[in-house]
């Protein structure tokens, strides 16, 4: 069991009349990669703020490796941050600006360079250290960004979505690489994210936001495939909301649209009668050939999308829109526009049923 | 196309001829010093007047001197306000354009009264005092160029995210202010400076009525005494300022380059 390094501890923070952060509890294990993923303004930047100590917690505590450091400066807390904008200082060069925090630290000159010379291998870029920041892409100004945040050997590294300015590739092969270096320093990470992709991708855990609370901690498969909240349903992957009515509830029958299936699933509670909505992930739907011993609907398709290797289809069900996702066969064609065909799911599939 | 063309050059050139001619006219009759033909008889004269050399190297003093105390005045404030007051900006906007509603005679007058030889603090008793107090009052005169300069040029960074990324890395405001935000707003700061050194060079209230031997009273004293030599100094007045404005073009060139790539 790894040890517990950070601990918020019934964190709130107010501007003004405005609660962005209220009682939040959380902690981080040593050396772990969690994300802190929620939508714009759900307080995973400020979280992220009061840990760097550039913000203070209006009422809660902070500890590190068992010491508090609510009340500490920023550059009393040991911990390198990479930021948005890559925030590289204009006027030095890739070198001086790893060492930066070196020289503030007045680590010796001989020493600096050696570890600002490990640092440009570390992020592969070892050439180009008399390099000045316009020179430089933006995937390379952050790996820079990314050195000069390590070069001092922080306790923790804190990462305020490092990859938003970037381009889509750069940010696919960028994320891994900040995750390959993370692993090989074996250094708490603390990544600030709105995109669940990049969440779900890299992280040891994943901590989901909402309007300033925590809708639900765990590791990305938990959070992808086992939604503590609707909200968490909803913003992590795509998600299908099948309006139906419990046509008989002993019997366990639900209509959706003209339709009716049985449905195990279906809490004891509900009623004849009772509007319920059924939330399935795109890829727990699949088209039905023949025999089928799951849950089948008949469904007209309306649109074909090609997502490389991934074909999204989107089917009607009566009113209700659905996507299913379908691997990419070369070997079969997809589905057409018009086409009638039938879609089926398994019980166990429903993430959640909900009045 | 080619008639709009044509049209923009006639007002071009209406505009060069308004700005021009005088100037031309200036130059021509401060070479006219003779009546055999031109001669450059009225620029060796004011060279060698040593009121000249004297008027000038003392406005040259002052001005650094002005520019500094600007400076480190200046910057520390527009740098805060930026940092932890923007909402205070429009005030701060208004405050540092007083300088130009307020006439110089108005402030002058108030800094005599404030600091003469029998108040609080006797500036005026000492020649070094008087110094001072004249750079006082030209810092408050150039206040509204140089904030202004220094403020554009912080608009040119992310000051906030610049900051907050080398505090985490342990440097002091002090470090910050002159090692991070001071170079990527060098360019302009400078040219605050240059326009600092034009608006002393020429100034005539305060040095006048502080009593000081600057350059602005040396040119109106020649003026009212000569003839041709007034235009020579107008002329060379002219030159140092411009020399000045290409100084701020040329160094606009070193300014730290933006970075925001995505690739």
């Amino acid at each position: 069991m790894a040890e517990e390094f950070l601990n918020l501890e019934a964190i709130t923070k107010t501007f003004g009349t405005n609660t962005v952060i209220k009682d939040l509890d959380l902690s981080f294990n040593s050396g772990e990669f969690v994300s802190l993923l929620g939508p714009s303004g759900c307080g995973k930047t400020t979280v992220l703020r009061m840990i760097a100590g550039f913000e203070k917690p209006t009422k809660g505590r902070i500890f590190a490796d068992g010491r508090e450091i609510t009340h500490l400066k920023p550059s009393q807390r040991n911990v390198g941050m990479v930021f948005q904008s890559y925030a590289l200082f204009p006027n030095l060069n890739v070198r001086d600006n790893i060492g930066f925090g070196l020289k503030v630290a007045g680590v010796p000159r001989a020493k600096a360079r050696e570890r600002v010379a490990e640092m440009l291998e570390l992020i592969g870029l070892p050439d180009l250290g008399r390099r000045y920041a316009f020179e430089l892409s933006g995937g390379q100004q952050q790996r820079v960004a990314l050195a000069r945040a390590l070069a001092p050997s922080p306790r923790m590294l804190l990462l305020d979505e490092p990859l938003s300015a970037l381009d889509a590739k750069i940010r696919v092969s960028l994320r891994e690489q900040i995750r390959n270096i993370q692993r090989e320093l074996g250094i708490t990470t603390i990544f600030v994210t709105h995109d669940q992709e990049e969440a779900l991708s890299i992280s040891d855990r994943i901590v989901v936001m909402n309007a300033g609370h925590i809708e639900q901690v765990g590791a990305p498969f938990e959070v992808y495939n086992r939604p503590a909240t609707p909200f968490v349903a909803n913003f992590v992957g795509t998600l299908n909301r099948v309006e139906a009515r419990v046509k008989n509830a002993a019997a366990q029958e639900v209509a959706i649209g003209e339709q009716s299936v049985v449905l195990k699933k279906l809490p004891a509670t509900v009623r004849d009668g009772e509007p319920i909505v059924l939330a399935l992930r795109p890829e727990a739907l699949n088209l039905v050939n023949g025999a089928d011993d799951g849950i089948c609907l008949n469904a007209r398709v309306e649109a074909v999308s090609f997502l490389g290797s991934v074909i999204r289809v989107g089917v009607a069900v009566g009113d209700t829109r659905l996507h299913v996702d379908l691997f990419n066969d070369r070997r079969s064609a997809p589905p057409q526009p018009g086409e009638t065909l039938r879609v089926g799911f398994k019980d166990e599939d429903v993430i959640s049923v909900t009045a | 196309m080619r008639g709009n063309r044509f049209w923009s050059w006639v007002v071009f050139g209406l505009g060069a001829a308004y700005f021009l001619l005088p100037l031309l006219a200036t130059l021509e009759f401060s070479l006219s010093i003779r009546r055999d033909g031109y001669t450059l008889d009225a620029y060796r004269n004011v060279f060698a007047d040593p009121g000249f050399q004297q008027t000038f190297s003392y406005s040259l003093i002052i001005g650094l001197c002005t520019i500094i105390v600007g400076i480190v005045i200046i910057m520390p404030a527009a740098y805060f306000v930026r940092l932890r007051m923007p909402q205070i900006r429009p005030v701060v906007e208004f405050l540092t354009l007083m300088p130009l509603i307020i006439p110089p005679i108005i402030l002058v007058f108030g800094y005599i009264r404030l600091y003469n030889s029998s108040s609080f603090l006797p500036l005026t008793g000492s020649v070094m005092g008087t110094n001072i107090l004249l750079t006082l009052g030209y810092v408050a005169l150039a206040m509204p160029y140089m904030y202004r300069a220094i403020d554009t040029g912080l608009r040119t960074i992310d000051v906030q995210t610049l900051t907050e990324a080398a505090t985490i890395l342990g440097a002091s405001r002090l470090r910050i202010l002159t090692r991070i935000i001071f170079p990527n707003v060098i360019t302009a700061v400078l040219s605050g400076a240059f326009l600092t050194l034009a608006i002393v060079m020429g100034e005539f209230v305060l040095a006048s009525l502080l009593n000081r031997p600057g350059f602005g009273p040396y040119m109106q004293n020649i003026g009212a005494n000569r003839a041709y030599e007034p235009s020579a100094l107008a002329i060379i007045s002219f030159v140092f300022t411009w020399s000045a404005m290409v100084a701020i073009q040329l160094l606009a060139r070193f300014a730290p380059k933006s970075s925001a790539r995505k690739d």
